[in-house]
């Protein structure tokens, strides 16, 4: 989920940041709005973003010998809503990138794309799509959480194929080759994430689910 | 009510306690997507060169004591949220 930095051209570096700078500040504003409309709102924030640094900041093991990261923004996209997540996303990715010498600064607004934007997004829909069908809300937002984890690696995956396309094949043959190498590793971990969510979910208190949601996106 | 916000943010806090410390034992010696990914690139382009350095270079052990701050600083704040948000609740309903 980290593109490391400088990992990405120049070019393609500042084009993610401007494609992520409106989510920003959209989200800058919706979370001060909601925080000063509703008190409870400020708790499922900061629910949605401790879950998001607690479980970025584990590497967990997967097949082959690899390890990797879930990403933690599926829960908070279902608890804050979507539009919520680009600003806890960037002071999770803004930590590492200073502290932790994970992600970068240059690749900070790619990062936010596909941690705080992408996989939210997905996490929404998809926790929408699997409650219209009638699951519990628990199976409904694992699922959602576990669907984000893997939108979130294959967005990084085809940000790096734009940026660095195979000599034969392109875009799409570096999209296929960054898709298995995350694929492998992230398939497991998305499964823990998806139980992970869904425990903390219950924990929260959420028998009926929806109680605890915005339910706005 | 309040007492069971406490019974749950107390179970967070031991099992994200629990998670971080296994983490961090599972994953030493395994290689990371973040790096297979720049390797990756690197194999795809050996002449990239990276245009910008870290902010900071941690030594392994500098790396690993600031994943578990961070990991501690989220558990922490997760489990302070579900006392309030169960506590919350619970004065709702005693209303």
């Amino acid at each position: 989920m980290h593109i490391m930095e400088g990992y990405l051209p120049a070019s393609h570096a500042v084009a993610w940041t401007v494609a992520a700078a409106p989510f920003l500040v959209h989200s800058a504003q919706r979370v001060r709005r909601e925080m000063e409309r509703d008190p409870a709102a400020r708790m499922r924030l900061a629910a949605s973003g401790a879950f998001a640094l607690l479980l970025t900041s584990l590497k967990l093991p997967s097949v082959a010998g690899s390890s990797s990261h879930p990403t933690g923004t599926g829960l908070g996209a279902v608890l804050s809503g979507p539009s919520a997540m680009p600003v806890l996303a960037a002071l999770v990715l803004g930590f590492q990138a200073v502290l932790l010498a994970h992600g970068g600064l240059t690749t900070l607004g790619a990062n936010i794309v596909s941690l705080g934007v992408v996989g939210p997004w997905v996490a929404w829909g998809t926790w929408r799509g699997v409650s219209a069908m009638g699951a519990s809300p628990m199976i409904a937002v694992g699922l959602a959480s576990a669907v984000a984890d893997l939108a979130t690696y294959a967005m990084t995956a085809l940000q790096l194929a734009l940026a660095f396309p195979q000599a034969v094949g392109g875009v799409p043959a570096a999209l296929a080759k960054f898709s298995a190498l995350f694929g492998v590793t992230q398939v497991p971990l998305a499964l823990m994430e998806g139980v992970f969510a869904a425990l903390v979910w219950r924990a929260l208190g959420a028998r009926r689910g929806v109680a605890l949601a915005t339910g706005k996106p | 009510m309040a007492a069971r916000g406490w019974r749950e943010a107390l179970v967070v806090l031991a099992g994200g306690a629990v998670v971080i410390a296994a983490s961090q034992v599972s994953s030493t010696g395994r290689t990371g997507t973040d790096e297979a990914a720049r390797d990756a690139v690197i194999g795809a382009r050996p002449d990239y060169a990276p245009w910008a350095e870290p902010v900071r270079h941690n030594t392994p052990q500098q790396e690993q004591g600031l994943f578990v701050l961070q990991g501690a600083i989220g558990v922490a704040t997760l489990a302070m949220a579900v006392w309030a948000l169960r506590r919350g609740r619970g004065s709702d309903a005693s209303q």
